[in-house]
């Protein structure tokens, strides 16, 4: 049986040509995780911490904790030194659990994606910005992961892991983020 | 045989350059991070597919496959996706079978390619291929594949001079989920998958029967059962995972032999391992083992059984912020057995070998924009009688000429051994004017010794342009190839057996470069453009005789333009063009002359459309415009036939 597919190619071409017409838009392209960094930087704009939890040497400085392959530190670097309300982002990378006591935000990433019921049972309801990027991340606790869709980076939100640590969002930052219901606790019980 | 270990100071000089190069200021640093969260939330990112961030940083050519370049593409096969990456040669031999290569000839049997399916190795020692429909595993069950082109250094273990292909599989989902898919066409497999995922195990069955091209009598069934856990216990990562698989092709003619006739496939593998942090360090240890049964059509009688044994740990050292050193040892134990059979005879009817491999592997971070690799391997394998053990080695340097930008260079030099064919077997190869030739191994081989010199670019040239490019030239000595002059000829009243065993009597030397462009047109376009450049060039060494011995049995050049359209959430589209020119595909010999393939185009397409969050519904083509024979070697294929276009179907739905 002969199949004449030059009609059907020709015609997917000239279809792809005319939506590339179409699209005027010039893309703003950027490497995956300094995308996630960056928007980790906006996520702490959004937060507020209890008065408490931010000490005085705290109030200069916001000290962001990376946990998983060591590359991220690298990926994360351009966020170093820029400001959230005056506190001024540090760096550190963290790879067990005892070193989580001076984070004010934690980005875990897919890697450790098996220690994910560590790590937030050590975190408890501390006030740290859990930040993940896998599904498990807001199963075991965590408060924020990011996503894929469509090539372009999206966010999901556990809102009762961020009221049991005694952080405020803000209304905007929920607005922009698909909200997670903690799916995995209603299994649980 | 101890080896010294030299790194030419040609190499050297040229690698050291990269730190007298200026490094220029970070002028393109555009400041993302100056960027609001809506706006954010438009950026296209550059995902794992294209040049994830741990492998922009790698001072080697690599190229990653992930799960939304593999769903996207439609592709049924692992070759299918291959096909798309510069440097990768792929040529179907029938509906489901297809030899690959990466930087060197397409060559069946080939011992310098490794093969691996979540690190562990599927290597075939009694015949050092990979039979890619037999792998057991489908599209539908990997994450990501990571192609490592060019000699796979300390890191990667035995057998990876001119490559290595890393299978990841897909974890299991926190969430419990059951996944279901079918497909067809006209032309390609009807296929069946099933996975149902809960928390940390994930359960996957696959089925898929081939009817074959016009040409190819044959048919073609194929299935798995697999199974992964991944868990938690104290401090330690724990993953358990297995396989029970089975193949049936029908009526496949055998090569020279003419006999038609099943070709059978079972067996079973599994594999466990453990990851664990202390502090800064990180140790890993895992165990494998795989065996399989497998009746060739070559064959009459059945039951060439392999069994392997793979354990492997590795420790992690962070000494200072910068500099890690990771100690390996690795060891792996084959069990052959091969009866007797009428065109196939062997020395042994059962061969073990080991093999131990013992790695150091250090990383210094000499500046903030320079990295420096340096490895070393011994390695000791009995399938060569003077085993006394060899030392292979690595160094690899990359440097950040900016942000956006990083240039990498690298030495290895790195040792291939035989495969039981290769010392063990004689195999009936071509019948000639009542002549029985024979390629026979030869159990004096010595290990091959590859040395390979590399550098590379990698560069965000502005927005949504990149390009990654890389240039190779590496020599080969005491290469293992069938050599035309090495001939037993034996007088069988009136047949004549002609039996050309294989050498180390041949060094080659290969050169090329490939390159990458990616290009996103506006915010929905998004193409890549592959071109590959290679060559061969082989001669008799240590001999009078100083002709070419043989040709190169690959394409000289390749374009591939790999384009994904998004229309909007809902529908998407991918298509894919090949062009490769024509190139001998046998080895020259007084008995046998060269099969010249034609040049060929090959375009791939697919549609998908999610009908809804959970259903997807995917139409594609394969092959458009490929209508010839890809690959003949008369050999392995008693007759070649023409590759043909096929449409196909996919449902896919998830509850």
């Amino acid at each position: 049986m002969k199949i004449s597919f030059y009609p059907i190619i020709i015609a997917i071409i000239l279809l792809l040509t005319v939506q590339v017409g179409t699209t005027v838009v010039s893309a703003e392209v950027g490497p995956e995780y300094t995308v996630k960094a960056a928007m980790v930087r906006n996520f702490a704009k959004f937060t507020r911490w209890p008065e408490d939890s931010v000490s005085k040497q705290k109030k200069k400085g916001m000290c962001l904790c990376l946990m998983g392959d060591e590359s991220i530190l690298e990926s994360f670097a351009g966020i170093r030194g820029k400001t959230v309300e005056g506190r001024t982002i540090e760096l550190k990378w963290v790879d067990n659990l005892t070193g989580l006591d001076d984070c004010d935000l934690l980005f875990v990433n897919r890697e450790t994606r098996t220690k994910m019921s560590r790590i937030m049972g050590a975190i408890a309801d501390r006030p740290i910005l859990t930040i993940g990027e896998t599904k498990e991340f807001t199963q075991a606790g965590g408060m924020i992961t990011f996503f894929l869709r469509q090539g372009r980076i999206r966010f999901r939100i556990n809102p009762e892991a961020v009221r049991r640590s005694g952080l405020k969002l803000s209304s905007s930052l929920l607005e922009l983020a698909t909200i997670v219901h903690s799916y995995i606790r209603e299994h649980r019980q | 045989m101890m080896n010294k270990h030299k790194i030419p100071a040609t190499a050297l000089i040229f690698l050291l350059s990269f730190f007298s190069r200026p490094v220029p200021g970070r002028t393109d640093d555009r400041d993302i991070y100056d960027l609001d969260l809506k706006q954010l939330l438009q950026v296209k990112v550059e995902t794992l597919n294209k040049r994830p961030q741990h492998f922009f940083e790698l001072p080697a050519a690599t190229t990653v496959i992930d799960r939304q370049e593999i769903e996207r593409s439609g592709a049924q096969t692992i070759p299918d996706l291959l096909v798309r990456v510069p440097g990768v040669f792929v040529k179907q031999i029938s509906s489901r079978e297809t030899v690959v290569a990466i930087r060197n000839d397409i060559q069946m049997f080939n011992t310098n390619l490794l093969v691996l399916i979540d690190g562990n190795p599927y290597y075939n020692q009694t015949t050092a291929n990979v039979l890619w429909s037999m792998l057991p595993i489908a599209v539908e069950d990997i994450e990501r594949i990571e192609i490592i082109r060019g000699d796979g250094g300390t890191t990667w273990g035995t057998n990876s001079s001119s490559g290595v292909i890393n299978i990841i599989t897909r974890t299991p989902d926190s969430e419990p989920v059951a996944r279901a898919g079918v497909g067809g066409g006209l032309h390609a497999p009807f296929r069946l998958h099933a996975v149902t995922s809960t928390g940390f195990l994930r359960l996957s069955a696959h089925g898929e029967r081939d009817q074959g091209w016009s040409d190819d009598p044959s048919t073609y069934s194929n299935g798995y059962i697999s199974g992964r856990y991944d868990t938690n216990l104290a401090d330690w990562n724990l993953n358990l995972s297995g396989r029970v698989f089975g193949n049936l092709a029908s009526d496949v003619t055998g090569g020279y032999t003419g006999i038609v006739d099943d070709e059978k496939n079972h067996g079973f593998d599994s594999s466990i391992s453990l990851n664990r942090t202390f502090g800064e360090d990180k140790f890993s240890a895992k165990g494998f083992i795989h065996n399989y049964t497998a009746d060739f059509a070559i064959a009459e009688a059945p039951g060439i059984q392999q069994k392997l044994g793979d354990v492997e740990m590795r420790y992690s050292h962070l000494f200072a912020p910068g500099h890690r050193t990771q100690f390996g040892v690795n060891y792996r134990h084959y069990l052959s057995k091969i009866p007797p059979q009428r065109f196939l005879e062997q020395r042994h009817e059962k061969i073990t070998d080991s093999l131990i491999n013992l790695t150091i592997d250090h990383e210094s971070r000499l500046t903030d924009t320079t990295t420096v690799n340096l490895g070393l391997r011994y390695e000791r394998f009995t399938i060569v009688q003077d085993n006394n053990g060899l030392f292979s080695s690595s160094f690899r340097l990359s440097h950040h000429l900016n942000k956006n930008t990083l240039a990498w260079g690298s030495y290895n030099r790195s040792y291939q051994f035989p495969s039981y064919l290769m010392t063990d077997i004689s195999g009936l190869a071509a019948v000639k004017d009542n002549t029985y030739i024979y390629q026979t191994g030869n159990p004096a081989l010595n290990p091959e010794k590859n040395d390979s010199w590399e550098i590379g670019l990698r560069s965000l040239l502005g927005e949504g342009v990149f390009l990654d490019a890389s240039t190779f030239y590496g020599r080969i000595r005491d290469e293992i190839v069938i050599d035309p002059t090495e001939l037993r000829i034996t007088q069988m009243g009136p047949t004549t057996r002609i039996d050309q065993l294989y050498t180390n009597h041949i060094k080659s030397t290969i050169w090329g470069a490939e390159m990458s462009l990616g290009i996103d047109v506006g915010k929905a376009l998004h193409s890549d453009l592959g071109l590959t450049w290679f060559h061969r060039h082989s001669r008799e060494q240590d001999s009078i005789y100083r002709g070419n011995i043989n040709d190169q049995y690959a394409p000289d050049y390749k374009i591939t333009l790999n384009s994904r359209y998004t229309f909007s959430d809902a529908l998407d589209l991918s298509l894919f063009f090949l062009y490769e020119p024509s190139h001998d595909n046998n080895v020259t010999t007084k008995y046998s002359s060269p099969r010249r393939t034609d040049g060929h185009f090959r375009a791939d397409g697919n549609i998908n459309y999610h009908f809804s969050p959970q259903g997807t519904l995917s139409v594609g083509f394969k092959n458009l415009f490929n209508s010839g024979v890809e690959w003949d070697v008369p050999s392995i294929i008693a007759t070649p036939v023409d590759v043909e276009p096929s449409v196909f179907f996919n449902l896919r739905y998830h509850w």
